[in-house]
C-alpha cells in the first residue's frame, strides 16, 4: 500500500508542477497557536502564566450556590411562571441540590484552575526552576482553587501533577485535603511578594494570609476540629502588614472604576468587552430597569433580596445603598452611584415614573393586599415584601441588587472588579476567631465597631454571636460568601423565604456534578446525595 | 352577386368535401395511405421510430425527420414503437395524417446512470440508485436545487418549515449516520467533487442520480457515509439542432398559514392592555411577495466535433416579509470540443452566481404574533406622559416588555444583508487510447465568498439603542481545487463483458474569514458600511476577528464492473484515502464496495416481465470530522490575562492532541428488487438496508489533568438504522390523446443510538426550550439503545379550580407540581414513522397536468408557541395564541407538558401544474410555446395546530432575541421542536412561459 501511496503522489506532484500544486496532505496551520511556536518570551510567558487566573472569571458564578440558597437572596416564581424553569431556581431554594443543577459551573471553575496550575507549575519548574517565585504564586493560586472546591464539595481528589496525573484520581478525607492547603500556604507565603502595587489581581504575600486565614475560620466546619488562634494570626499578618485600610466610603469597593481601592485585597479584574463574566445585572434587575439605565434588553428580574435579610438593616446604615427598592424612574431622572450611597435617584419627579405592565393586574384584582401594593398602577414600585398569588410573586417583590455600579447604557456584564477578598473581611474573620475563644475580646468588639462605624451605624457595647453573624452577612452581602458564614454560624438549616424542609447536614456540602461522575468512575458521590 | 357567388362556390366546395369524405371512405375501404411524424414529448424528431399495422407485418421505418408513409385499412390500428420509448396503439379512423408522440418507457431499461467515475446501464447496477430526470424534477416555484428532488427520491428527505427564501433546505440520506460529522449528503456536480449547489441555477440541470446505499457510495470513501446526490449539467450534446430556450414565470407568494392568535377583541376580553389602536401585525409586516424569474438557453454543435450550451439566469425572489429575499444572477457555458477521430473529448465548464439577500428578521414574523394587538405602529403619546421622548425609539410604539418587540420596527430600523459570489470551473479530458481503453484528467477550481452584514439601529429597541446602533460585516473566502486522473477499460464479449476502473484524486481546500463588529454610531444613514465611524472600538465594545484554514485529501481508487450474459452482475470498489482531518495514527483508511445482482427474468421464462432484478451489496464509507485541525493541539486565548495593570490575551491549551482520530464508519447492507411488468407500464424498486456507523465522532468530557482541556474529539460510538424504501412507477393510462403516468415513493426507517459513551449512564435530556420560563426544560431523549427523537413529557390532566395545570406524577396522581425528571414519559418521536411522495402526470392533446402530493407521517412536534403563549395571563405583555386547546381560564403563563406535543401527520399538495402547448406549424420562428400556471403548498391536510407540520430535523436551539432567527444545522439529535421563530409558511402562485427557436 504504501508504494501505491507514494506512486499517487509522485503522480500528483509530477502533474501539480503545471500548476504549482503540492500533494502532501498534511494541511498546514495558519490562525491557530501551536505549543511549539509559543512560550518564546517573557510576555508570552506572563500571557501562559495568566491562564491560572482566567478561571476566576467564573468567580461570579459562584453566586447560585452561596448567595441564592441561603438566608440573603432568593429567587421565587414570578408572576409569568417565570424563573420556574423548570424548578431549577426553586430546588436550589429549597435545598433540594442535586448533581445536574448548578454544581457544575463551581466545580469545573476550581478543577480548571487547579488543573491550569498544575500545568504551568510543571512548566515553569522545567523552565524556570521549583524555587523561582512564580511557583509559589501558583502553588498559593492552587491553594486558593483547592479551598473552593474543598469548602463546597467536601469530598475532593487531590491532585498535582498534570503529564503523569492520575485520570481517575480518588477523593481524599476533608481532613487530608485540609491538611495539603495548609502545607502548599505555609510552604509558599514566605516567598510570595509583599508588593501590593505590582501584584493588583493576581496572589501576594496578605492575599496568600487570607486564604490561609479563610482556611482556619472554616477548620471546624470542614475537619471538625477548630483553629481559631491559628485563624486570628493569620489574619493579624494582613493587619499588621499596614497594606490595607477601610475606604471611607463602604461603595469605593464597588464601583465600575475601583482598582484604586485600598481595601480589596484580592479581586477578579472583571472588565467588560475584554474579561466579561459579571453578569448580575440582566440576572437581578427588574424588567423595568432598561428603561432606567438604557438597556437595549430588558432585564430578566430574577434575584432578589429576603425580606428579613433587607429588615435586618439599621434605617441608618449606609450600606441600604446595595439595595434598588421604591419607586423607579426613567434615566431622566438621573440614575448615579457614589462610594457613600451606592445607587441612588439624582432628581426623582412624579413625571419621570418607569411603567411597566408585566403584571397581571387583572388576574389579582380579588386581593387587596395586592392591590394595596399595585395602587400605583404601571409605575414600578418595588417592595421589600413578598406577596403570593397561586405559587408566584410579582417581579416588583423583592428588593434588587444595587451593591455594584451599572453604568448607564450597557447591559450584561459590569466591569467592577469583583472582590474576593477585602480588609473589612479580613478584621471581621479576626473579630470572629478572636470571639470564638474569648466571647469578652475587646480587640472582636474593636475590629467589628470599625465596619458598623463606616457603615454608619451605632457602635456596639459587647459581641454576640449573632451580632458578628448579622454584621459579616450584611458587609460581605452578595459577594459569594453568604453560604460559608451561613453555614459557620449553624443557620444553614433555619426557616427562611420559601425554605422549610431538606434540613439533613449532608446538605451543608454540594453534590459532585454529575459530568465529573461520568468521566471519573473511582469518584464516590458525597453521601446523601 | 359577386360575392354571393363567391360564397355559393365556397359552399359547393365545403358540400363537396364532405361527400367526398363520406363517398371516399366507402370508396376505398380497403387501404390507404397514410403519413405523419413521429416525435417525442419535447417535440424532436423520433428516427428510426418502427410503424407496424396491428395484426400484420407490414412495417416501415421513420426517416431522419420521423416522417413516415404506410399503407393501411381505414378502420386498422397502427403501433409505434421505438427503444426506450412506450410502444403506441393508435386506431386510424378512416384518417390520412397521424402524427404520434412517443411517451418515454419510465421504466427505461437501456437508461444509463450515473454512478462515481462513470455510468452504468440501468440494468446492470448492483446497488441502490435513484435517478430523477430533467421531466420528474418538481415543478412550480423552486429555487433551490435541493428542492427539485423533495419527496421525489425514497429516502431522500427534503425539509424546510416554512417559507423563508433564504433559508436553505435541510437534506437528509435514509435518517442520520452521524454525530458529529456532515450530515447533508456530497454533492458532485459533473464529476466536482463537493460542489457548492449555490454555482448551479435548477434550470441548468439535466439529472440527479442519488447514490444511496454504502455499496454505491464507497467509491467516495471519507466523504460517503451521508449518501451522494451526483449532479449532471445540462449541456449541449453532439447532434443536436441550434436552438434557442426561454423560460420564465412570475410568482406571487403570500402566507398560508399561521398559528391562530387573538384578535383585538379577544384580547381585550381576557385582560389585555388597551393602547386604543387595531393593528393587524401580520399585516403590516408582510405583503403578497411577487417573484420574477428568467432562464435563457441557447445551445448547438458543428460539423467540426465541437458542441455547446450557454445559459443566464435571473432570480428576482421576494419573501413575504416585506423587503426580504433574494436577487441572483447565474451564467454557466458547458462546451465539449472532439478532436482525433472522436477520440479525444475536451469539455469545459464554468459556471458563475452573483446573489445579493436580504436576509431580513424572522423574528418580525414571531413578534408579529404577539405584539399587543392594540398597539399602533407608531408612538401616538406625547413626551409629556411617556416620560420620555417621543421619538426614542425612532417614533415606533414599543410596549418594553421582555421579549416582546414591534415587529414593524424591528424590521425597519435595521437591517441583515449577504451578498455571495460562487465559481466554479472545470476542464476534463478523456482520451481513448485503444479500442476500450480510456485515459482521463480533470481539474476543477471552485471559489465561495460571502459577504454578511447586519445593523441595529441607535434608536432601534431590539438590539441597537442600549449600545448606540451596532453594525458587523464578515467576509469568507473559500477555494477548493480538485484534480483526477482515471484509467477504464472495457472488455469482453457477449457472454461475459467487464469494466476496470483505476484512478487518483487530490483535493486541496482553503478557507478564510474574516469579522468586525462596531458600536456606538452618531448616524444610522452609514449602516454597516462605514465600520469605523462607531465608537464603540473607543470603549471596547467592538470585535475582530479572522481566521485561515485549509484542508487536503488525497485517494487512490478502483473498481471492477462484472456482467455475466447481462443476467448476472458483480462489482466491487475500493478507494483508499488520506484526510488532513486525521490524526498521524490514523491518516488512511479502506473504503469498499462488493454487490451483486441477478436478473431473474432471463433465467426464468416469466411472461410479462421486462426486469426482476435481484440485488445485494454491502459498502463501507467514512465521514470527515467537521473542525480541520481537531487533532492537533492546539493554544488559544482562554480569556484576559492582568499583568502589571494590562491585559493581555491569556494563552492556554484549548484542545487534547489526538493522533489516533479518524473517521466514522459506516458499514450498510443493502437488497434490493428491481421490476418492470407489463411492457414496462408498471415498474419500480423495493430496497431495505442496514446500517451501522461506529467510532462516531463525539466530544466528550475527559479529566483534566491529566488532559490538558477539559473535552476531546474523539471517535466513540455507534448508531444504527434499518429501513425500507419503494419507489412504483405506472402507466396507467397510455393512447393518443390521454396518457396517465403515476408514481410514488414510499420509505421508513428507525435510527437507533447503540453508544454513546464509555460509562453505563443514563439519558441525556437536551432540547430546551429556553427562557422566559421554560428554561431548563428539556424535552428530548437521547439514551443508548434507544430511538433518536424521543419527546417527553409529564402527562396533561387537565386544570384544578384556580386554573392551574396538572399533570399526572409518578403514581397516576394529578398535581400542579411539574417535574419533568420525575414524571415525564415519551410521548412522541420527532422524526416521522413514514414519508410518501405521489405524483400524477396527465397528458390530454396539448395539454398536460402534473400533481404532486407529499406527506409525513408518525412525528410529532412540540408546538412550543403554545407552551408559551396559550395563556390568556399573558395578555399583560402581549397577544396569546387561540388555537381549539384554548382554555380561558388557564391561569399559567407558560407550561409545558403533553398537551403540547401533537401529531404532525401531514398531507400537502406541494404543487399542482396546468399548461397548454401550443403547438407553432413548421416553418416559424418560434417552435412549441408552453403556458402554465402552477401553485405550491396548496393545501395541507393536518391535525397540527401550530404553522407548519414539516419535519423539524435538527434544532436550531432557544433562540431568543438576541439571534438572526435563521437555522443553519443546530443539534441533529433533537428533531421535533417547533420554534418560536420558525418562519411561516407561504403559498405561490405563479404563471409562466417556455418557448423554443
Amino acid at each position: 500500500m504504501k508504494k501505491i501511496e507514494k506512486i499517487g503522489i509522485t503522480i500528483c506532484t509530477l502533474l501539480g508542477l503545471f500548476i504549482n500544486q503540492s500533494c502532501d496532505v498534511e494541511a498546514e496551520v495558519y490562525s491557530e497557536i501551536t505549543p511549539d511556536e509559543f512560550f518564546k518570551n517573557d510576555l508570552q510567558i506572563a500571557s501562559a502564566a495568566s491562564a491560572a487566573y482566567t478561571p476566576l472569571y467564573g468567580y461570579w458564578g459562584l453566586h447560585d450556590l452561596s448567595e441564592l440558597a441561603s438566608d440573603q437572596s432568593t429567587v421565587p416564581v414570578r408572576s409569568n411562571n417565570g424563573w420556574d424553569d423548570g424548578g431549577l431556581w426553586p430546588r436550589l431554594v429549597e435545598h433540594d441540590f442535586n448533581q445536574n443543577e448548578h454544581v457544575g459551573g463551581p466545580w469545573n471553575m476550581a478543577s480548571g484552575g487547579i488543573s491550569a496550575c498544575n500545568r504551568l507549575i510543571e512548566i515553569f519548574t522545567e523552565s524556570v526552576g521549583a524555587d523561582a517565585p512564580v511557583i509559589y504564586e501558583l502553588r498559593t493560586l492552587r491553594s486558593f482553587y483547592f479551598y473552593v472546591l474543598l469548602s463546597y464539595f467536601g469530598n475532593i481528589p487531590i491532585e498535582t501533577s498534570f503529564a503523569e496525573a492520575d485520570s481517575a484520581p480518588s477523593q481524599v478525607p476533608p481532613q487530608e485535603a485540609f491538611d495539603f492547603i495548609e502545607s502548599e500556604l505555609l510552604a509558599s507565603l514566605e516567598n510570595l511578594s509583599e508588593d501590593k502595587s505590582s501584584t493588583y489581581a493576581k496572589v501576594n504575600k496578605w492575599v496568600g494570609y487570607t486564604i490561609l486565614t479563610q482556611l482556619y475560620l472554616n477548620a471546624e466546619r470542614i475537619t471538625g476540629t477548630p483553629k481559631w488562634q491559628e485563624a486570628a494570626d493569620a489574619a493579624n499578618v494582613v493587619v499588621n502588614s499596614g497594606a490595607y485600610n477601610l475606604e471611607s466610603g463602604y461603595f469605593a469597593n464597588f464601583k465600575e472604576k475601583n482598582e484604586g481601592s485600598n481595601e480589596n485585597i484580592f479581586v477578579v479584574p472583571y472588565e467588560r468587552n475584554i474579561a466579561g463574566g459579571f453578569g448580575v445585572r440582566m440576572s437581578a434587575l427588574h424588567q423595568s430597569a432598561n428603561q432606567t439605565f438604557g438597556y437595549s434588553q430588558t432585564p430578566w428580574g430574577g434575584f432578589s433580596i429576603q425580606e428579613d435579610f433587607y429588615r435586618a438593616f439599621d434605617e441608618d446604615d449606609k450600606r441600604r445603598g446595595m439595595f434598588i427598592i421604591g419607586q423607579q424612574y426613567t434615566v431622566a431622572a438621573g440614575p448615579s452611584y457614589s462610594d457613600e450611597l451606592g445607587f441612588y435617584y439624582a432628581n426623582p419627579s412624579d413625571d419621570l415614573k418607569v411603567s411597566n405592565c408585566v403584571e397581571d393586574w387583572d388576574n389579582y384584582a380579588t386581593d387587596p393586599a395586592l392591590q394595596a401594593q399595585l395602587e400605583e398602577g404601571c409605575n414600578v414600585l418595588i417592595t421589600p415584601d413578598y406577596q403570593e398569588v397561586g405559587g408566584r410573586y410579582l417581579y416588583r417583590n423583592g428588593a434588587r441588587y444595587g451593591k455594584y455600579e451599572y453604568p448607564i447604557g450597557e447591559d450584561f456584564d459590569i466591569s467592577t472588579d469583583f472582590p474576593i477578598y477585602r480588609y473589612a473581611m479580613v478584621l471581621l474573620m479576626r473579630a470572629e476567631a478572636l470571639w470564638r475563644f474569648d466571647n469578652g475580646s475587646a480587640e472582636a468588639l474593636m475590629l467589628v465597631n470599625m465596619v458598623r462605624n463606616r457603615a454608619g451605624v451605632e457602635p456596639l457595647t459587647a459581641l454576640t454571636e449573632d451580632d458578628i453573624y448579622w454584621e459579616t452577612k450584611k458587609e460581605l452581602a452578595m459577594e459569594n460568601h453568604a453560604r460559608e458564614i451561613t453555614v459557620r454560624f449553624g443557620h444553614w438549616e433555619d426557616d427562611w423565604f420559601l425554605r422549610d424542609g431538606n434540613k439533613e447536614e449532608f446538605r451543608r456540602i454540594y453534590p459532585i456534578p454529575q459530568g465529573q461522575l461520568q468521566s471519573n468512575p473511582n469518584l464516590k458521590q458525597n453521601p446523601g446525595y | 352577386m359577386k360575392n354571393l357567388t363567391k360564397f355559393s362556390f365556397l359552399h359547393i366546395q365545403t358540400v363537396m368535401a364532405v361527400l367526398m369524405f363520406f363517398c371516399g371512405s366507402y370508396a376505398f375501404s380497403q387501404e390507404s395511405i397514410i403519413s405523419g411524424t413521429v416525435s417525442d414529448d419535447s417535440g424532436l424528431p423520433v428516427a428510426g421510430a418502427s410503424v407496424v399495422v396491428k395484426g400484420t407485418t407490414t412495417g416501415v421505418a421513420t426517416d431522419f425527420d420521423g416522417n413516415y408513409s404506410i399503407a393501411a385499412a381505414p378502420s386498422g390500428t397502427l403501433v409505434f414503437s421505438y427503444i426506450g420509448f412506450l410502444t403506441k396503439e393508435v386506431a386510424i379512423e378512416n384518417r390520412t395524417a397521424i402524427n404520434v408522440v412517443l411517451e418515454e418507457d419510465i421504466a427505461k431499461l437501456d437508461e444509463v446512470v450515473v454512478v462515481g467515475y462513470g455510468t452504468q446501464k440501468k440494468e446492470e447496477i448492483t446497488s441502490s440508485i435513484t435517478r430523477v430526470d430533467v421531466e420528474d424534477f418538481n415543478k412550480g416555484f423552486v429555487n433551490d436545487p435541493q428542492q427539485l428532488l423533495q419527496g421525489k427520491v425514497a429516502g431522500l428527505s427534503v425539509a424546510k418549515a416554512g417559507g423563508n427564501p433564504n433559508q436553505p433546505f435541510s437534506v437528509r440520506l435514509r435518517g442520520l449516520s452521524t454525530l458529529g460529522a456532515n450530515s447533508e449528503p456530497l454533492v458532485i456536480i459533473d464529476g466536482v467533487i463537493g460542489g457548492e449547489l449555490n454555482t448551479i441555477d435548477p434550470n441548468d440541470i439535466a439529472s440527479i442520480d442519488v447514490l444511496k446505499d454504502a455499496s454505491a457510495g464507497a467509491i467516495y470513501g471519507t466523504r460517503g457515509s451521508t449518501g451522494v446526490i451526483i449532479v449532471t449539467t445540462k449541456s449541449g450534446s453532439g447532434g443536436a439542432k441550434p436552438g434557442f430556450e426561454y423560460s420564465g414565470y412570475t410568482a406571487v407568494e403570500s402566507i398560508s398559514n399561521h398559528i391562530s392568535i387573538a384578535n383585538r377583541d379577544q384580547y381585550l376580553a381576557n385582560g389585555g392592555t388597551d393602547y386604543g389602536a387595531d393593528t393587524d401585525w401580520l399585516k403590516e409586516v408582510s405583503a403578497n411577495a411577487v417573484s420574477t424569474v428568467h432562464n435563457l438557453a441557447f445551445t448547438g454543435s458543428s460539423d467540426n466535433g465541437l458542441s455547446y450550451r450557454a445559459s443566464a439566469n435571473y432570480r428576482d425572489i421576494k419573501g413575504v416579509v416585506g423587503g426580504t429575499g433574494f436577487e441572483q444572477f447565474n451564467a454557466r457555458l458547458n462546451v465539449t470540443q472532439r478532436l482525433l477521430d472522436n477520440k479525444l473529448k475536451l469539455t469545459g465548464i464554468a459556471s458563475v452566481t452573483n446573489k445579493k439577500a436580504n436576509i431580513g428578521f424572522a423574528q418580525a414574523l414571531r413578534y408579529a404574533l404577539t405584539f399587543n394587538p392594540t398597539a399602533p405602529v407608531f408612538e401616538n403619546r406625547g413626551s409629556e406622559q411617556l416620560g420620555r421622548s417621543q421619538d426614542l425609539y425612532g417614533g415606533y410604539f414599543e410596549t418594553q416588555v421582555q421579549d416582546v418587540f414591534n415587529p414593524v420596527a424591528l424590521n425597519a430600523q435595521n437591517s441583515n444583508l449577504e451578498r455571495t459570489k460562487d465559481l466554479l470551473a472545470n476542464f476534463s479530458a478523456e482520451w481513448e487510447v485503444l479500442e476500450g481503453l480510456k485515459l482521463a484528467a480533470n481539474y476543477s477550481t471552485q471559489v465561495s465568498s460571502g459577504l454578511r452584514g447586519s445593523f441595529f439601529a441607535n434608536n432601534a429597541l431590539f438590539n441597537g439603542i442600549g449600545v448606540d446602533g451596532r453594525a458587523s460585516r464578515s467576509t469568507n473566502d473559500d477555494t477548493s481545487n480538485l484534480f483526477e486522473f482515471t484509467t477504464t477499460y472495457n472488455g469482453g464479449s457477449d457472454d461475459f463483458s467487464y469494466n476496470l476502473l483505476a484512478g487518483y484524486s487530490f483535493q486541496s481546500f482553503d478557507f478564510q474569514g474574516f469579522s468586525a463588529s462596531n458600536t456606538n454610531f452618531i448616524t444610522n444613514g452609514v449602516g454597516f458600511d462605514n465600520l469605523g465611524l462607531g465608537l464603540g472600538i473607543d470603549n471596547k465594545e467592538a470585535n475582530m476577528s479572522s481566521f485561515h484554514e485549509e484542508a487536503k485529501l488525497s485517494a487512490y481508487f478502483g473498481r471492477i464492473n462484472l456482467n455475466f450474459k447481462n443476467t448476472a452482475f458483480l462489482s466491487t470498489s475500493l478507494r483508499r484515502e488520506a484526510s488532513s482531518r486525521f490524526g498521524a495514527n490514523n491518516r488512511w483508511g479502506n473504503f469498499w464496495a462488493v454487490s451483486g445482482g441477478v436478473n431473474l427474468d432471463k433465467i426464468f421464462d416469466m411472461p410479462s416481465v421486462e426486469q426482476l432484478k435481484f440485488r445485494a451489496g454491502y459498502g463501507v464509507t467514512g465521514n470527515e470530522p467537521a473542525a480541520r485541525l481537531a487533532f492537533l493541539e492546539r493554544l488559544g486565548r482562554v480569556g484576559s490575562g492582568y499583568v502589571n495593570g494590562d491585559f493581555v490575551p491569556a494563552i492556554a491549551p484549548v484542545s487534547n492532541p489526538n493522533p489516533d482520530l479518524k473517521w466514522e464508519e459506516k458499514g450498510e447492507f443493502n437488497v434490493g428488487l428491481d421490476f418492470a411488468f407489463f411492457n414496462g407500464k408498471l415498474s419500480g424498486a423495493l430496497d431495505y438496508f442496514i446500517r451501522n456507523t461506529t467510532d462516531l465522532l463525539n466530544v466528550v468530557p475527559v479529566p483534566s489533568p491529566p488532559n490538558l482541556f477539559g473535552s476531546s474529539l474523539v471517535n466513540l460510538g455507534e448508531m444504527e438504522t434499518k429501513g425500507f424504501e419503494a419507489q412504483l412507477n405506472y402507466n396507467v393510462v397510455n393512447t393518443d390523446n390521454f396518457n396517465w403516468d403515476f408514481s410514488g415513493n414510499f420509505s421508513t426507517f428507525k435510527t437507533v443510538l447503540v453508544k454513546l459513551n464509555n460509562t453505563d449512564d443514563a439519558a441525556q435530556f437536551r432540547g430546551n426550550l429556553g427562557a422566559p420560563g421554560l428554561n431548563n426544560t428539556l424535552v428530548v431523549r437521547v439514551a443508548e439503545g434507544e430511538e433518536i427523537g424521543q419527546i417527553r413529557a409529564s402527562i396533561f390532566a387537565g386544570y384544578d379550580e384556580e386554573g392551574r395545570t396538572e399533570v399526572l406524577n409518578a403514581d397516576g396522581e394529578p398535581t400542579t407540581e411539574r417535574d419533568l425528571d420525575r414524571d415525564a414519559v415519551i410521548v412522541g418521536n420527532g422524526l416521522p414513522d413514514w414519508t410518501l411522495g405521489i405524483t400524477n402526470s396527465f397528458k390530454y392533446k396539448d395539454f398536460d397536468m402534473n400533481f404532486f402530493l407529499r406527506g409525513a407521517f408518525g412525528h410529532s412536534l412540540v408546538n412550543i408557541q403554545r407552551a408559551y403563549w396559550e395563556h390568556p395571563q399573558v395578555a399583560g405583555r402581549q397577544n396569546f395564541v387561540m388555537t381549539k386547546f384554548f382554555n380561558p381560564d388557564d391561569a399559567e403563563q407558560d407550561a409545558y407538558h403533553s398537551g403540547y406535543v401533537e401529531k404532525a401527520d401531514f398531507l400537502r399538495l406541494d404543487n399542482a401544474t396546468i399548461g397548454y402547448t401550443l403547438k407553432v406549424p413548421e416553418g416559424n420562428v418560434i417552435r412549441d410555446v408552453r403556458f402554465y400556471i402552477s401553485g405550491n403548498n396548496l393545501f395541507t391536510i393536518t391535525k397540527y395546530s401550530g404553522s407548519d407540520p414539516e419535519v423539524r430535523y435538527s434544532d436550531p436551539g432557544p433562540i431568543t432575541e438576541g439571534n438572526s432567527g435563521i437555522a443553519y444545522g443546530g443539534d441533529i439529535l433533537v428533531p421535533g421542536i417547533d420554534r418560536r421563530v420558525t418562519y411561516l409558511p407561504t403559498r405561490t402562485i405563479l404563471l409562466g412561459v417556455n418557448f423554443k427557436l
